[in-house]
């Protein structure tokens, strides 16, 4: 789900974006610095709505770019704790399974989170559950699913470099699989209507 | 940067989805090749509000274009909904639930408004669905064609990230 969230800033606009009419432009360093990111305790942002207010333009002295205070509303995607969502199955093991939605990748069902009588397979690399004795149902890669929101973690990560502080680190695959994620959710499969999309059809 | 207010207003998705095509349109972005080009030929691209509004803004569209609130094509028809939702007593998270997932089934329907058999008569059951069926129509290929479209979009994408 999406919310609207109000937040205060002082946005630095540089010199040469003087030119440019002062809302176009402070959006845009608002997107450059918001955008596809994680705030704590929040949600993952996605843009920016509307620029509420803005206050006079500051200046430090050795800087010549001005400081501005603004005042602004942007689109922040945080489902509430039961809400039901759609995504796909990117990651299925024993403890359970992972579900990528596009755009946000980090939600997982853990084992103890579904169904009675859900068992994990190892030779198929699936979940199987079985509502009776007759039926297997499979949960397979890259199906979509339906589940609950049970829990949202948001971790405080802090730069390791001050290299990295600034966005010079090395990023490569090794490090980006480490990393422990700023918001993660835990979902459920347990009662009608969860699980692959397919089946309740 | 401080937080005044975590919490604003609900936006739905329908809403989220308006938004994200203005970004787009705004900046001449396309990521498909096969999408409208009609506006972003002449213009070239603008890039100065950053990568990563590009990535969530293409990350975010292709999700909701292929999730079920997409039939959704004017306001009129999304007001009419939930005009229609307002008669009856549900919770505002709820009918934003149903505005978003539009259920087509009674399970469904069941999962995203809590205790639905105690608080609502299977009648209003019938005539919520009924109402979304009419408002909304879809065909039967639909969905399919939803979901291969998004596995192609994945497809496409890990070349471009790299």
């Amino acid at each position: 789900m999406f919310i609207l969230s109000e937040i205060s800033d002082l946005v630095r606009i540089p010199p040469h974006t003087f030119n440019i009419p002062i809302k176009e432009c402070i959006t845009n360093e608002l997107s450059k610095k918001y955008a596809n990111k994680v705030v704590s305790n929040l949600g993952l942002v996605v843009a920016v709505w509307d620029i509420l207010d803005i206050k006079d333009g500051l200046l430090k002295p050795g800087d010549g770019a001005a400081f501005v205070e603004t005042k602004f509303r942007c689109v922040v995607w945080k489902p509430f704790i039961g809400e039901i969502l759609t995504g796909w199955v990117s990651e299925c093991t024993s403890d359970g399974v992972k579900v990528k939605m596009e755009f946000f990748d980090e939600i997982f069902i853990p084992k103890n989170y579904f169904f009675e009588n859900c068992s994990f397979r190892p030779e198929d690399k699936a979940w199987v559950w079985a509502p009776d004795d007759e039926t297997e149902l499979f949960i397979d890669l890259n199906e979509k699913i339906r589940f609950r929101i049970e829990e949202e973690i948001f971790v405080n990560i802090k730069p390791k470099s001050s290299a990295e502080a600034v966005g010079l680190g090395q990023e490569d695959e090794e490090n980006k699989k480490d990393k422990i994620p700023p918001y993660a959710l835990l979902a459920s499969c347990q009662t009608d209507g969860m699980g692959c999309v397919s089946w309740w059809d | 940067m401080k937080i005044l207010n975590p919490r604003d207003k609900f936006l739905s998705n329908y809403e989220v989805s308006v938004h994200l095509n203005e970004i787009k349109k705004k900046n001449n972005w396309t990521f498909k090749p096969d999408e409208d080009t009609s506006f972003s030929k002449k213009k070239k691209r603008f890039t100065a509000c950053g990568l990563d509004l590009e990535v969530i803004t293409r990350d975010l569209s292709s999700y909701l274009n292929s999730s079920p609130c997409s039939v959704i094509k004017d306001p009129d028809s999304f007001t009419e909904l939930l005009k229609f939702l307002n008669e009856f007593d549900l919770m505002k998270i709820e009918k934003l639930q149903i505005v978003n997932s539009l259920p087509r089934t009674m399970v469904c329907l069941y999962a995203v408004v809590e205790e639905f058999d105690s608080r609502f008569d299977e009648d209003t059951c019938d005539k919520i669905i009924g109402k979304i069926n009419e408002l909304f129509p879809v065909e039967g290929a639909n969905e399919e064609e939803g979901e291969e479209e998004g596995k192609f979009e994945d497809a496409e994408d890990t070349p471009m990230e790299g």
